[in-house]
């Protein structure tokens, strides 16, 4: 009896690990470890009354002309340093007003390219604009802040991207 | 003597082969993600130096722009191909009422980078019509 046991074959696994293999391969081959990146933006709902008057103090204008060149408050500006000049009209404006809103006028055959640079730009530069006016409030980083403070910070501070389609 | 030694050579131990290759599989099954989208389409996105990495979530729309040589535009809805852009309105629709949570849905767009910005507002337009206000800009970070 005992040596019967010990003749016993053990479970032939030698297949699990064949059939193992070709999952593995098909999932290894379909698997992107490269997270997409995206500019999110949330588009106005569609408004066609008649238009508010806006304090002037709040606008900011940049345009994107039909060359794909850059104005800054009608001053061209180059594409390596548009983060940095944006930045700083965005930190002189909010001299003039809390709640500035950045009005771009964007030239219907200025290309994509160029919109998504300025765009992105923009975005980066509000960010390192709200992260410098945190830090002067409350004395702390963006990451840690209270939802209390972000209400209250949201009240003192806010921008607003407003786009416009030209044609001229 | 000689004899018995080549008798007693063991074998190559393989019971832990499966669990190794299991454990891979398991990893690979858990971080893989399916992708929705049309990988036919060789759309160049713009690159820019700022950009964010999104989470996933499951309540999108996947749409593209793209040009053909003739300069013709394209659009792409999931896998749909649509030349006019009505078309691509009237599927939207359809997919916006089938959907239980309309209010969230975002729309991820993969657009050709040399592409007329007059085209990118025709899109844009059409998504306020249906209201879905959620964009998504698929870019390339530099």
């Amino acid at each position: 009896m005992r040596r019967r046991k010990k003749i016993k074959t053990s479970n032939n696994s030698g297949s699990i690990a064949d059939i193992a293999f070709l999952l593995l391969i098909f999932f290894m081959v379909t698997t992107s470890f490269e997270r997409e990146n995206y500019i999110p933006m949330n588009l106005p709902p569609l408004y066609d009354g008649p238009s508010s008057k806006v304090d002037k103090n709040r606008i900011v204008t940049i345009a994107l002309n039909g060359n794909n060149q850059i104005l800054i408050e009608g001053e061209e500006t180059g594409f390596p340093n548009l983060s940095q000049s944006i930045t700083n009209t965005l930190n002189e404006a909010i001299v003039k007003s809390n709640h500035p809103i950045i009005k771009l006028n964007l030239h219907h055959e200025a290309n994509y390219e160029a919109y998504m640079t300025l765009i992105s730009a923009i975005k980066n530069a509000i960010k390192i604009t709200k992260e410098s006016k945190i830090q002067e409030m409350f004395t702390t980083v963006l990451e840690k802040i209270t939802p209390e403070q972000l209400d209250k910070f949201n009240a003192a501070i806010s921008f607003k991207i407003s786009e416009t389609e030209v044609k001229y | 003597m000689i004899k018995r030694k080549k008798i007693e050579t063991p074998e190559f131990n393989t019971t832990a082969l499966p669990d190794i290759i299991f454990m891979l599989l398991f990893f690979f099954m858990v971080v893989t993600v399916i992708r929705k989208e049309n990988e036919n389409i060789k759309i160049i996105l713009p690159s820019v130096s700022h950009a964010e990495q999104i989470e996933q979530d499951d309540n999108y729309v996947f749409l593209s722009i793209d040009k053909k040589d003739d300069d013709k535009i394209v659009y792409h809805m999931n896998n749909q191909k649509f030349n006019e852009l009505l078309h691509l309105k009237s599927a939207l629709a359809l997919f916006k009422k089938k959907s239980n949570n309309t209010q969230s849905i975002i729309a991820k767009i993969k657009i050709e980078k040399s592409l007329a910005l007059a085209i990118v507002n025709q899109v844009k337009r059409l998504l306020q019509e249906l209201e879905i206000y959620r964009l998504e800009y698929l870019v390339k970070r530099k």
